[in-house]
């Protein structure tokens, strides 16, 4: 099986639940404390697709509410965007369409994935309106606390980035 | 405090805690460690062991580091949060690229910044920011929940208000003017007072050309529900006397008892409770005046008439049961009280409504006793004045407490 290295970043506002996407994601727990990320965690896990082997080095970037704030250095190299946005807070998805047209400058070839996280706080009539509301359609709804989408969330930024 | 109070060493103190520990590290473009300062993490003794495959940040950038140039700005990469090997901390990283002097192989220098207790302090200052930016939104949206619950209960309370008024301009249509009952009865009055829009109480006048049926009605509860027991009672006392033609006060609520009972004796499924039985009814007073044999009969369903005649009051009781409600109708029979009239006498028939009021310095209830000896009082007015009279009292009476209940007092001067 061949195996192949990428960089995935997770970006977005703070208190989103990127960190916690990456430890359901990579050490199967939730801890509903929040800690704020300072700058950069990253991790790795190593996901099998058919006949790849896709190892994810998954940079876990310290929220903003603009991504330009975020360091650039960071983006380098990456390839492939997890937007991700809290469905309970809409400060955090007001932002989603100048942050990925300004992500997308610099990294142009890189797949995107929109993600609204903590499903498990909102009913399910309220995230079509996010949807309505963002005019983008938004990959996965996700809960790192049921774990629900997560798994399928990284597969499909995993299967983007091999394409 | 002054530049002489200053203790030595506090400011040296404070630059020794926060300054970052540096280590330069020379890496070949394989990863390989070429030399170490190992000042934070020893990676001298590393042998045949690339950093690429030791530490996950380095992996991910080893195709970017491998097309690093001389003349490129360094790369540098602020806050880090992972382990470098077996060293905990915050991390700035720095690469450039590194051309010995005339040697043909070029290296990365790669410089480690231990950061980790000035940064300690701003992932303080970042975690309070966020804790309260956060929070803040909270309770914004909160807030904005809160608001638009209102505006929708305030929507809905105005549906419903709107949809009462009309249901009360209905109600008003069913009730004769008072100027009938004066046609026949030229020195009466009716005091009217609704709790709410719609009510529960109200008055009933059927003018034959030798009688008059004059009747109130209290019906359970009051608002909506009140109101629309009065529209049943209403009909069915139209069907008894004016279809029926029966006049009689005791065979009139003998059959309304009949025909509410029949109507009310149900089963209906409440929401939570399950399946309940309608034990809803009224409270009636009906007399009829008799005017050629200068007469009134009378009989009552849990309510009285009184008369003043000469400053005296005398009250006869109707029998105590309702129409409708729990009672088994084959127990109904009713009472008759006859009558016969003096002039100047002065007849009432109510709902509990005035006496049931709370108000008064103590909050209590106006009560019947203290009702019949204002009726005694003021017997001897016009119809107009005691009309007057009863209300201003009663409204003196509760002041700013909200009505208890419907209010509805006849008076007939025969």
């Amino acid at each position: 099986m061949q195996q192949v290295n990428k960089k995935v970043i997770l970006i977005g506002n703070f208190g989103v639940g990127k960190t916690s996407l990456v430890r359901r994601f990579v050490h199967q727990k939730f801890s509903d404390e929040y800690l704020t990320t300072l700058g950069v965690k990253i991790d790795k896990k190593l996901v099998e697709l058919n006949e790849t082997s896709v190892n994810m080095l998954i940079w876990d970037v310290a929220g903003e509410v603009s991504q330009t704030k975020v360091p650039t250095s960071y983006y380098l190299g990456a390839h492939g965007i997890i937007y991700v946005f809290d469905s309970t807070r809409p400060s955090t998805f007001q932002n989603v369409t100048d942050d990925l047209e300004y992500v997308q400058k610099l990294l142009p070839k890189a797949p995107v994935c929109l993600v609204g996280n903590k499903k498990d706080l909102v009913p399910e009539e309220d995230l079509n309106k996010i949807g309505e509301q963002l005019q983008r359609e938004v990959d996965f709804f996700t809960s790192a606390l049921t774990g629900e989408n997560v798994e399928k969330m990284f597969h499909y930024i995993a299967l983007k980035m091999i394409e | 405090m002054n530049k002489k109070e200053n203790p030595k060493g506090l400011l040296a103190a404070h630059i020794n805690h926060f300054k970052p520990r540096f280590q330069y590290v020379l890496l070949d473009d394989e990863g390989y460690v070429v030399e170490s300062s190992d000042a934070i993490v020893k990676l001298s003794e590393l042998e045949n062991e690339s950093v690429f495959d030791l530490v996950p940040f380095l992996e991910s950038l080893k195709d970017t580091l491998q097309f690093l140039e001389i003349s490129d700005e360094p790369l540098w990469f602020p806050r880090l949060e992972f382990p470098v090997l077996d060293a905990e901390g915050v991390f700035d990283f720095s690469f450039r690229r590194f051309k010995p002097n005339e040697s043909e192989q070029s290296y990365i220098v790669w410089c480690i910044e231990d950061n980790t207790k000035h940064y300690d302090y701003l992932f303080q200052v970042q975690q309070e920011r966020n804790d309260s930016m956060i929070s803040r939104e909270w309770l914004d949206i909160k807030n904005r929940q809160i608001i638009a619950l209102n505006e929708e209960i305030n929507r809905k309370n105005q549906e419903i208000t709107d949809s009462i008024l009309y249901a009360k301009r209905i109600q008003e249509a069913l009730l004769p003017p008072e100027k009938n009952l004066q046609t026949r009865l030229k020195d009466s009055f009716i005091l009217y007072k609704a709790k709410d829009i719609v009510s529960g109480d109200f008055y009933w006048l059927s003018v034959k050309p030798d009688v008059t049926l004059v009747a109130v009605v209290d019906c359970t509860g009051h608002g909506v529900p009140g109101a629309f027991m009065s529209v049943l009672g209403n009909t069915a006392l139209n069907q008894i006397a004016n279809v029926e033609n029966i006049t009689q006060p005791k065979l009139i609520l003998e059959a309304l008892n009949k025909d509410i009972s029949q109507l009310l004796n149900k089963y209906v499924y409440q929401h939570q409770e399950g399946y309940e039985k309608i034990e809803d009814g009224m409270d009636v007073a009906l007399c009829c005046i008799h005017h050629k044999e200068r007469k009134v009969t009378f009989a009552g369903a849990k309510r009285s008439l009184c008369l003043v005649r000469k400053g005296e009051i005398m009250e006869y009781k109707g029998n105590i049961f309702p129409i409708g409600g729990f009672f088994k109708n084959d127990e109904k029979e009713f009472n008759e009280h006859s009558l016969d009239i003096e002039n100047d006498d002065m007849l009432y028939i109510f709902s509990d409504g005035y006496a049931d009021q709370f108000g008064g310095a103590d909050e209590k209830k106006f009560m019947s006793l203290h009702f019949k000896k204002l009726l005694q009082r003021i017997a001897h007015l016009s119809a107009k004045e005691q009309k007057d009279a009863l209300d201003k009292t009663i409204e003196e009476w509760r002041g700013n407490i909200p009505q208890t209940d419907d209010i509805l007092v006849i008076g007939l001067r025969l």
